[in-house]
């Protein structure tokens, strides 16, 4: 077998307005590569996902000359030794470790943010709680005083994270409740902001209005589907 | 051992994710210190060297702490570089190793705990599940031993067999301590001698918790575990 060279196409396999795509679309465009978008049903998956992923069956999916990668984490992993341009990962290994700690905290915690989404009353309450602890130790732990969870530059964590950024607020008011408030959370709202207007990602992020009305659309059905 | 590249390992001798980190230690033939914790009573250490999680394992290396078992194994690869790799060299390979090593701790082992902490319908349940997940890993496998049988005669191994030793280190106690069996060779033949020659190496033999005292914990903790 033979590795793939930089030179080889690339196409990416997602779907609108999945945070996980997103995040090889982020670092597509930060490493400036050229790629293929196939946007996907995932209510009618393509036979080509289904070759491409058949273990887990889901987006996002980069293929780099005919070969499958999946898991967003494991793509930008691949993506980071195969481009090498615009580094995501500094290259002293102990910082190369903190990032990849931070990142996998923000993968493991999701449910967390997710569960204030399918969840009412006083069971969104505690999930709300339970969410605003993350955040706390994002804000004073991960973040601190950098300008990005990378230090100068935007890196790996920031582009795991980065549905905090697009996202959180659209969920936030689709669920009724607010999280991440500026008082509360000075670091991680300029964050927010900062990341937004990181050129390569500025570019490459969903429509707000669009999103609400998925979002909201998703939410009624996840209340009828709940209320007794 | 002086302060310069001093190693400290913080870990609790029954934790498979702690194995995990000494294992690759032992391969890449790095000294280092073992400190026991005592997970009802932890160290001031510990809380100072994880505050997040506050789990073992921790890396302390000159004085710098990493924490989470997968995170430990990418930074011992990167750190010391001499002596045999974790890893593959191909990028392609490296990422087929990621997904399969996140398989086996999103999926497998939590299969394993449902099944291990469950009885009756619900046990059921999860069993079927664990299987059916077992032969998507067997399947998968079968790209990384196309030949058929795992063979370890240069001793050297590497990312996943040291996760696959973490997941099945337990099977013998647990088949002792509960009569659960999570590995049938004639459902899982591939993952089964697999296992069973990765259990003849000898960095795997030496890190294998002790057995009686394994089969009494896993005793103790269903005793006492929350109804």
């Amino acid at each position: 077998m033979t590795s793939s060279t930089m030179e080889e196409e690339v196409k990416l396999l997602g779907a609108w307005p999945s945070p996980y795509s997103y995040r090889v679309l982020w670092a597509l465009s930060l490493k400036d590569i050229k790629y293929e978008y196939v946007e996907e049903d995932l209510s009618n998956k393509s036979d080509l996902l289904l070759k491409y992923n058949p273990v887990y069956k889901k987006i996002p999916v980069l293929v780099h000359g005919g070969k499958p990668i999946s898991e967003s984490l494991v793509i930008l992993e691949y993506m980071e030794e195969t481009w090498p341009q615009n580094p995501l990962l500094p290259q002293d290994p102990y910082d190369r470790a903190m990032a990849r700690f931070w990142a996998k905290f923000g993968e493991d915690k999701s449910p967390i943010f997710m569960a204030i989404f399918i969840t009412v009353g006083e069971e969104q309450e505690k999930a709300a709680k339970e969410a605003k602890e993350q955040l706390t130790i994002l804000e004073e732990q991960a973040l601190g005083e950098k300008r990005f969870f990378g230090g100068d530059k935007i890196g790996l964590t920031d582009i795991v994270l980065g549905w905090l950024a697009g996202w959180l607020d659209v969920i936030e008011e689709a669920a009724g409740l607010k999280l991440l408030e500026a008082e509360t959370f000075p670091r991680l709202h300029a964050w927010v902001q900062r990341f937004k207007e990181v050129p390569g990602i500025k570019e490459q992020l969903p429509d707000r209005d669009e999103m609400l009305v998925y979002y909201k659309q998703k939410r009624e059905m996840l209340i009828a589907s709940v209320t007794p | 051992m002086g302060e310069e590249n001093k190693v400290t390992l913080y870990g609790m001798w029954a934790s498979p994710f702690v194995r995990r980190v000494e294992i690759a230690l032992k391969i890449k033939g790095i000294p280092y210190e073992y400190v026991e914790e005592d997970l009802r009573n932890k160290s001031q250490l510990l809380l100072q060297y994880n505050p997040v999680h506050k789990k073992v394992p921790v890396l302390v290396h000159n004085g710098k702490p990493i924490a989470e078992s997968l995170v430990i194994l990418e930074y011992i690869e990167e750190t010391w570089k001499n002596g045999p790799k974790i890893l593959p060299e191909d990028p392609y390979e490296r990422a087929k190793v990621r997904f399969w090593a996140s398989f086996i701790q999103q999926q497998l082992f939590d299969s394993i705990v449902s099944a291990a902490k469950s009885s009756g319908e619900a046990h059921e349940k999860a069993m079927k599940e664990l299987f059916e997940k077992l032969t998507v890993f067997e399947e998968g496998m079968k790209d990384f031993f196309p030949s058929g049988t795992p063979h370890f005669e240069d001793e050297n191994i590497g990312f996943l067999d040291i996760i696959l030793c973490s997941l099945f280190g337990y099977r013998k106690a647990q088949e002792e301590a509960n009569g659960l069996k999570i590995l049938d060779p004639e459902r899982h033949p591939l993952v089964y001698s697999w296992v069973t020659a990765l259990n003849e190496v000898p960095v795997v033999k030496e890190t294998l918790p002790p057995h009686d005292k394994m089969v009494a914990l896993i005793q103790f903790l269903r005793r006492n575990a929350p109804h």
